[in-house]
């Protein structure tokens, strides 16, 4: 079987002798030498000499294409010979027309700066949609709890239980884990004072005012909130949202208010379970380092304090609605096709996470003036 | 011409179904190098359960497909991936990722398979699109797509590779009559010029009276084979009293 041959005829002609085979398993080297050489030498004259060619397939007929649209692009003259006919007949059917060879994107000043103008665009866009959905879900859900029998119950009781009972396992481990953790590390530190049994202290106000509703929130977002993201917006792939639009039934009233509903009564109870365990985690390791439970739980409950915990929990309260609504708001915008639907759980999880941090930075502010 | 061309695929006493349930019993048939061969039958007959059967997405409870020559019931993986290679299927939806746009679903295929540069993978992209009649949509989004055209553009993913066969999934359905009219004339435009063997599912009349060269009828009530043949022959003189009525669109 016959190699490639490119030779140089007369001046300025170009002659090539395909090889046997033009397929996919062998063109790739012939693409990158011809092309190459044909930008070296701009042939005017460019003769395929065909009468080798024994297999060919699509990519080879898209080789011989892409050099006849070469040739011709460059001006020069292109010619095959020897060419079965059978074989001219396909070049003729086929063709690389619409082919746009793009310039590889280069960074200039103008695309920066246009780039940040269509990103801040659509953040403000982005904002300005989640403050007009909040106030929208605030109206419907005061005017729901006015007519309370038109609730679905039957939903918000299916969702509290897959949102919360169902999440109690993973909460209470982690809340463990997490005083496991903190409870170690701050005894070594403040064993160097001879301070360990302050331990306590430490678990009991971080827990009751900071990490058990922020973990808590932060596991509820990453698990219903995406849940319900991806959910609703399968839905609305699948048109179901329209079919709700139709029926004359509000997507807002019938899908989201039973979710903020679910994930605002169940928050508080699971940070409950993270902060218990996370105390008991405590004290595991205080065991291990001799202090005995009686002295632990007796600081446990002279440092612990109503106000905290239920100043703790009514964040959850805020937390809970959030994660709820910002799940939902990313399912009802989202696009078409399976890879919306990801893109819409990711941005949900991501903003929950952003909007509970900044929610947790407001209530610090507002306990701070209230001396909380 | 069918008689003299060799055959590319063999069905033998293949029994299969889900589970328990027996939904197809004693297939045998051949489908010939180059023909339009269309497997028909109501809805609920198995049609689309032969097709996976077929390409092996499914395991039949007993029997041989051999495609170009290789057994793939039974295959060893190596031996099903140059099965594989010898064939593209386009499904009902057309199954097209949505997160590439058009030329970027073909090409994906050519990077796994091949090793041509970016450019020469461009061109048999869009050579294949300009062959289904979409060359001006390469950089189209399946989601901004019509039915029709997203079934086209899946047939010219399923083309990258040069199958020697195409089995459609149901190219019609859901399709107005002209875009479906040209379906037909794109599956005969591209078993004259490419003289690629067709294997196709569908109920629809019209198309199968354009492009089939040979049909089988399938039954939900036997779970057999009750009809072969070319569709105008079967129309006229079936011994089955079932396949003219389906023929002759008679209740």
């Amino acid at each position: 079987m016959t190699d490639m041959d490119i030779q140089t005829t007369k001046e300025g002609a170009l002659s090539i002798t395909l090889p046997g085979r033009l397929d996919a398993a062998c063109v790739a080297p012939y693409w990158s030498s011809t092309f190459r050489r044909l930008r070296q030498s701009k042939p005017s004259l460019l003769t395929l000499d065909a009468s080798g060619l024994e297999t060919v397939d699509g990519a080879g007929i898209a080789f011989l294409l892409s050099i006849q649209r070469w040739q011709t692009d460059a001006r020069g003259r292109f010619e095959i010979v020897h060419l079965d006919p059978a074989l001219r007949q396909l070049l003729q059917t086929n063709t690389l027309e619409g082919l746009v060879v793009r310039p590889p994107r280069k960074t200039s000043f103008r695309r920066v700066a246009e780039d940040t103008g269509r990103a801040g665009y659509s953040i403000v866009h982005d904002i300005k949609i989640q403050i007009s959905f909040l106030g929208e879900l605030g109206y419907k859900l005061i005017s729901s709890m006015m007519l309370p029998q038109r609730i679905r119950w039957k939903d918000f009781f299916l969702l509290a239980e897959k949102a919360g009972a169902d999440a109690i396992n993973i909460t209470a481990l982690l809340g463990f884990l997490i005083g496991l953790i903190l409870a170690f590390q701050s005894a070594v530190a403040m064993g160097q004072f001879g301070a360990e049994v302050y331990v306590a202290d430490l678990i009991v106000l971080s827990m009751f005012k900071e990490m058990g509703p922020l973990i808590t929130a932060f596991i509820l977002a990453s698990r219903s909130g995406s849940a319900y993201a991806a959910e609703i917006g399968t839905m609305k792939v699948n048109e179901e949202l329209d079919a709700l639009h139709t029926f004359g039934m509000d997507p807002v009233r019938f899908l989201v208010v039973p979710r903020v509903l679910a994930l605002t009564a169940t928050l508080p109870l699971l940070t409950l379970f993270n902060i218990l365990a996370a105390l008991f985690g405590a004290q595991a390791v205080m065991s291990l380092l001799g202090i005995s439970p009686v002295v632990f739980w007796d600081r446990c409950r002279a440092t612990a304090d109503l106000v905290d915990l239920f100043g703790g929990l009514a964040k959850t309260l805020v937390f809970g609605y959030f994660i709820a609504a910002i799940g939902c708001l990313r399912g009802l915008y989202t696009g078409k096709g399976a890879s919306a639907v990801g893109d819409s759980a990711t941005r949900a999880v991501v903003t929950c996470i952003v909007m509970i941090v900044v929610v947790d930075g407001i209530f610090a502010v507002v306990y701070y003036y209230l001396g909380i | 011409m069918t008689e003299q061309s060799e055959k590319i695929i063999q069905v033998k006493d293949l029994t299969g179904g889900y589970g328990d349930t027996v939904i197809l019993k004693d297939i045998t048939f051949d489908v010939y190098q180059g023909e339009v061969f269309i497997i028909l039958g109501g809805s609920g007959c198995g049609k689309s359960t032969m097709l996976k059967f077929m390409i092996g997405l499914e395991k039949p409870f007993s029997g041989q497909v051999s495609i170009d020559g290789i057994e793939i019931v039974n295959a060893s993986e190596a031996d099903y991936k140059k099965a594989l290679r010898s064939f593209g299927v386009m499904y009902q939806n057309g199954a097209l990722f949505g997160s590439m746009n058009l030329m970027e679903n073909i090409c994906l295929v050519l990077e796994e398979f091949t090793n041509l540069p970016r450019d020469a993978m461009e061109s048999i992209a869009q050579m294949r699109l300009n062959q289904v009649g979409l060359g001006n949509a390469a950089d189209k989004m399946p989601s901004d797509l019509s039915g029709g055209m997203r079934k086209r553009a899946a047939i010219a993913r399923s083309m990258a590779l040069d199958p020697k066969i195409l089995f459609l999934d149901e190219p019609s359905a859901g399709l107005d009559p002209i875009t479906s009219a040209q379906m037909d004339e794109l599956i005969l435009q591209l078993s004259r010029t490419l003289k690629i063997t067709f294997v196709v599912v569908t109920h629809e009349l019209p198309s199968i009276f354009t492009v089939a060269d040979r049909c089988i009828m399938l039954d939900r009530n036997v779970k057999t084979i009750v009809a072969t043949g070319k569709p105008h022959e079967l129309q006229a003189n079936s011994d089955n009293s079932w396949v003219r009525q389906f023929f002759n669109r008679e209740a």
